[in-house]
């Protein structure tokens, strides 16, 4: 079975002071079993965020040491267009695009589970690791 | 093991005669080394992987220990 990372999952991994980082730290471990999957505007949004808060070098180790560990799907025409929608009709929502995109990618694969800190994922029907 | 026949051209087996001898190994030894860089184990390279991405784990520390949970924020207001 597949698991989703979300951009939260990967900031907790990296940030010692998370207050779940050892048991993200363990979900990650699953991937010695189990591929781990994320899309590339969730891989946009986490360097993003890492440069602007933890700085270069940290980044660096998402792009050298985490992101081969991952499998990196494209977002495509069609699930780009998918996200947009589901955005645009709530678009007052707190949801971002970027987890839209990721609730439709994982629909789309057939994907339960995602390690994610993030109660969005929860109310749109998945399950969160830790 | 398991067993197989193949069949190489007479160049091939003066090469991996020769590898053989280099390396003080058997010609199957080779061989299975051969196997191994052509189609190496995905298994083991993904466990390889994860071990390099948890080597990694806790490099940062961000002194709120809120940066995953409030990673929208951080991007508002932030040009990227």
């Amino acid at each position: 079975m597949t698991l989703f990372v979300d951009t939260s999952g990967i900031l907790a991994l990296v940030d010692r002071d998370d207050p779940l980082h050892a048991e993200v730290v363990e979900t990650f471990a699953l991937g010695h079993a189990e591929p781990l999957t994320t899309h590339a505007y969730v891989v946009v949004e986490t360097l993003a965020v890492a440069r602007r808060r933890f700085g270069t070098g940290v980044t660096a180790d998402i792009i050298d040491r985490i992101l081969p560990a991952l499998e990196i799907a494209p977002v495509d025409a069609d699930l780009h267009a998918v996200a947009m929608t589901a955005f645009r009709e709530a678009i007052g929502s707190s949801v971002s695009l970027v987890d839209r995109t990721s609730f439709a990618f994982m629909r789309r694969e057939g994907l339960d589970r995602a390690v994610a800190i993030d109660a969005d994922f929860r109310t749109a029907g998945f399950v969160t690791l830790p | 093991m398991i067993r197989t026949q193949v069949s190489l051209t007479e160049e091939q087996m003066r090469r991996l005669r020769r590898e053989a001898l280099r390396r003080h190994m058997s010609l199957a030894s080779i061989i299975r080394d051969a196997v191994d860089q052509v189609v190496p184990d995905e298994d083991v390279q993904r466990r390889e992987r994860i071990d390099a991405l948890l080597a990694v784990a806790g490099s940062a520390a961000s002194g709120t220990g809120s940066v995953a949970r409030e990673h929208d924020d951080v991007l508002a207001g932030y040009r990227w």
